[in-house]
């Protein structure tokens, strides 16, 4: 839906919520089922958190006072319904799989919804093996290209410290490709 | 090897055709689904299908079952002090009793 803005979805929430959530949806939905999904990889989980975001997020959005922007709201929600689903898998595994192919073989969808070449199993082998707190950053800078303000309301972390931890894990992922 | 543009713009994860199409759709009945569970009074689940974790940390439903059972527990222990109590008691007076 073409003119979809913050702005306009402020205008309506408090007189029509469900036209409003609907909004959201058609302004977030892609971007927020992507960026969960390079989280936990498979789209069966991307997709139980996607839903689990938007469920948590209809539950509370006639009491958003909008002194965040919605964006910052709905990503943060959404970053920790991913890292749930990430680690109960971990906690059903008694490991953190760190690597697509562990990840995909575990799954029901296997590698059904997974068509990368050897360089592209690498760069996420290489991102899945950051510390958590850095792959989301990494995550959001570098494909979500979310500004470091942005990235802070999200995280609750200075940008001073985001830009030094996103500049570790470009570090970390350049040096893994070299390595492998 | 550097990080760049080109890494960037290729996307191996694949979605179901229509997905995203039909992502509303399913939000929304989602939603519906769980607003009617909240009313019947019905345990809420995931999307996933599964019940949510009760005894996950910091859920809301672990605190509420604790304050539920805070009378029984109290009752509980009153039951076995004064047990406890009455036992020392008894072996107090038959220890008394007992001729040496």
């Amino acid at each position: 839906m073409p003119g979809i803005n913050e702005e306009k979805i402020r205008a309506v929430v408090a007189t029509d919520a469900e036209k409003a959530f609907s909004m959201i949806i058609d302004l977030y939905g892609t971007k927020l089922y992507w960026h969960i999904r390079r989280l936990v990889i498979t789209h069966e989980d991307a997709d139980d958190a996607l839903q689990n975001t938007f469920i948590n997020a209809w539950r509370n959005i006639s009491s958003f006072r909008f002194d965040s922007s919605l964006l910052t709201w709905l990503w943060s929600i959404a970053t920790n319904e991913a890292l749930t689903i990430i680690r109960k898998r971990d906690r059903m595994n008694n490991i953190s799989l760190d690597d697509v192919e562990g990840i995909l073989s575990d799954s029901a969808e296997g590698s059904s919804w997974f068509d990368g070449d050897e360089a592209e199993v690498k760069l996420q082998n290489a991102i899945l093996r950051l510390p958590e707190k850095q792959r989301i950053v990494f995550n959001m800078k570098y494909f979500d290209d979310m500004t470091y303000e942005d990235i802070s309301n999200v995280t609750g972390t200075s940008v001073g410290a985001l830009k030094a931890s996103y500049h570790h894990a470009v570090k970390k992922i350049e040096q893994f490709l070299e390595d492998n | 090897m550097k990080l760049n543009d080109e890494i960037r713009k290729n996307n191996p994860f694949k979605v179901p055709e229509g997905y995203f199409d039909s992502l509303k759709e399913r939000t929304i009945a989602a939603i519906r689904e769980q607003e009617s569970r909240h009313q019947i009074g019905e345990p809420e689940v995931s999307a996933a299908g599964t019940r949510y974790d009760d005894t996950a940390e910091g859920s809301p439903r672990r605190g509420a079952r604790l304050i539920r059972m805070k009378p029984f527990l109290a009752l509980a222990a009153a039951i076995l002090g004064f047990a406890i109590l009455a036992t020392a008691m008894a072996r107090l007076v038959w220890s008394g009793n007992k001729v040496v």
